[in-house]
């Protein structure tokens, strides 16, 4: 069965599917849709209640909470998407070099990957900020630098099962060369795949990177990312409880149509096509 | 015998990866763009003279070769020296065993929480899969698992702390200021740990002493008590990292309930570029790890009945 086909089966991960690709459309043409400019402020009107004119009311610099919504879209998804994207392109490499080389070069980067896994992501994350000071980018590094050994040994995991098709024996008994048999033989048959895998983890990026944002060492305000948005919702937590509905619930909405998309995906490759996150609502 | 065998096998292990740890807290400091040296100054408000940077870096030890000052940091930290934080003159040390208890005490709370929750909520999906319990459990552990523990921290703050008015804002005082903490930590950790439990279970159950269990025709409870007690061994090793783990994850909520421990100070340590504190906190965490680790699977080697037996053979 095709993924295309494992996924339409299932009602709510079409629905997931459908809300991310809002969501990003949204982002995509958020200053199309954004009623009013997401930095400006208005200090006459702070802390104003849901009204027509502000739909989800506006934050402690009377900056309208809709707009920044849309626009922390496009902040927050970019954000964990490229350092997705880039997290993944650190751990392919590496590890399809090991999968197919096998031998020494597999025992040596597993290890390595061991090691650096055995850590958890938290703590390392927290050593490369405090060494680089707090940022986006450098979030962003701190992130790619912990998590890139679980892909490089999924991928060697993949490339390792590959590796030994007659197609890669024939290619090698032919002798070409290694970038050769992997442009040709590895990643065309892990790249879909793996990609799309892939950035459903965008939701566990999403949580890590905003909750950095959050303390005020990822994205720095004024910027609308979700995670700092709760930042200065949480300082203004007396006076205007309601403002960390909007941020919060946008984030946990998104991780959540990340995680179960993924989920589903991950069933489907595996061939058991799941009932593990299905039977939650059927 | 078994103990020794895996006290041997491990052992020398761990020095290697001891010796990479420090090297690599020692290196992050060196890597860091900023001179240690001037932002010491200018956290003390002095202005960067070259001069005065010369005579810091003299006196932080940072004209030294690398390998040298490495070697004289490994020394000082072997004997208890942290170093001092450049913010406030403290010993490192000194501010370390201050944040520490606090931090095992909401790591361990926030463990016995994420224990009984992914306990119970595993349990409907072993026994009666499908029924509408194990659907409501499935449910409660997907939203779990995307919640981001910030926004859970604020909202419960909200509305237990401030509308409610049944637990204290923050800050530790009392047990009951130990509640909304240790919940808002435990609860992202809990659906990995209920979906272990799930499936160690789900396996056991499938083991012929259950089959055999039943045929002897022992009672459901007591095959479910077997099952448990069985399963609850083939995830010891999670189980056990489950403590360290927490604590190296608390630093948000730490940081949203005023907290007073390691993640806390290591937070506010980056802020003021403060690299001695963050060092030690690297060190301190990553080494924890690795005796953690240890630990564990000497006490896995100590219960399992089947290495027990072994070595009395």
């Amino acid at each position: 069965m095709s993924l295309r086909q494992a996924l339409l089966r299932d009602g709510l991960a079409v629905c997931s599917l459908l809300f991310l690709l809002l969501v990003l459309l949204a982002a995509l043409l958020a200053p199309w849709l954004a009623p009013q400019d997401p930095l400006a402020p208005d200090v006459q009107n702070k802390f104003a209640v849901w009204s027509a004119e502000h739909w989800l009311g506006t934050d402690h610099l009377g900056r309208d909470v809709f707009s920044r919504l849309l626009y922390g879209a496009r902040c927050t998804l970019g954000f964990a998407l490229l350092t997705t994207v880039f997290t993944l392109l650190a751990g392919i490499l590496p590890g399809l070099l090991a999968g197919v080389l096998c031998g020494r070069t597999e025992t040596l980067l597993l290890r390595l990957c061991d090691i650096l896994l055995s850590f958890p992501a938290e703590v390392l994350i927290l050593a490369v900020t405090g060494m680089l000071g707090a940022g986006p980018e450098k979030a962003a590094l701190a992130c790619l630098l912990a998590k890139w050994p679980w892909y490089a040994r999924m991928m060697c995991g993949i490339a390792r099962q590959y590796a030994d098709t007659n197609a890669v024996r024939f290619a090698r008994v032919m002798g070409h060369g290694l970038p050769h048999i992997l442009r040709r033989h590895i990643l065309p048959r892990v790249a879909g795949e793996t990609i799309v895998l892939a950035t459903l983890h965008t939701g566990s990026f999403i949580l890590t990177l905003s909750a950095l944002s959050f303390l005020g060492l990822g994205v720095q305000p004024p910027a609308p990312e979700w995670g700092a948005m709760l930042g200065e919702a949480r300082n203004a937590l007396l006076r205007a409880p309601w403002l960390m509905l909007p941020p919060g619930a946008a984030i946990l909405l998104v991780v959540a149509a990340c995680n179960y998309l993924g989920d589903c995906l991950h069933d489907a490759l595996e061939g058991r096509c799941g009932d593990e996150g299905k039977a939650v609502f059927s | 015998m078994k103990l020794r065998t895996t006290l041997l096998h491990r052992l020398p292990g761990i020095v290697p990866l001891l010796f990479l740890t420090s090297v690599l807290s020692f290196g992050l400091v060196q890597l860091s763009p900023s001179d240690p040296a001037e932002v010491a100054l200018r956290l003390n408000d002095i202005t960067p003279t070259p001069e005065v940077i010369a005579e810091t870096r003299a006196r932080l030890g940072l004209d030294q070769p690398l390998p040298i000052r490495y070697f004289r940091w490994l020394d000082a930290v072997l004997h208890g020296d942290l170093g001092t934080s450049y913010v406030n003159g403290k010993s490192v040390a000194a501010e370390l065993r201050q944040a520490l208890p606090p931090t095992v005490m909401l790591a361990a709370t926030a463990t016995v929480i994420m224990l009984a929750g992914g306990l119970l909520t595993a349990l409907p999906g072993v026994f009666r899969p499908g029924s509408r319990t194990d659907r409501l459990a499935r449910l409660f552990l997907f939203f779990a698992s995307a919640m981001p523990s910030f926004w859970l921290g604020l909202l419960l703050l909200q509305f237990l702390a401030v509308t409610l008015d049944l637990f204290p804002i923050g800050g530790m005082n009392g047990p009951a200021s130990l509640a909304l903490p240790a919940l808002t930590l435990a609860l992202p950790h809990m659906p990995a740990y209920a979906r272990l439990l799930r499936a160690a279970m789900l396996r056991t159950a499938r083991e012929n002493f259950v089959l055999h269990d039943r045929a002897r025709g022992l009672s459901p409870r007591t095959v479910m008590k077997h099952i448990f007690r069985n399963s609850l061994q083939s995830c010891l090793t999670a189980l056990g990292m489950s403590l360290p783990r927490l604590m190296a994850g608390a630093f948000v909520v730490e940081n949203i309930f005023a907290w007073p421990g390691l993640g806390r100070l290591c937070v506010t340590a980056i802020f003021n570029r403060d690299f001695p504190v963050i060092q030690a906190y690297v060190l301190l965490m990553a080494g924890m790890f690795i005796v953690c680790n240890l630990c564990v699977d000497i006490c896995a080697a100590l219960l399992d009945p089947r290495q027990r037996e072994e070595a009395a053979q």
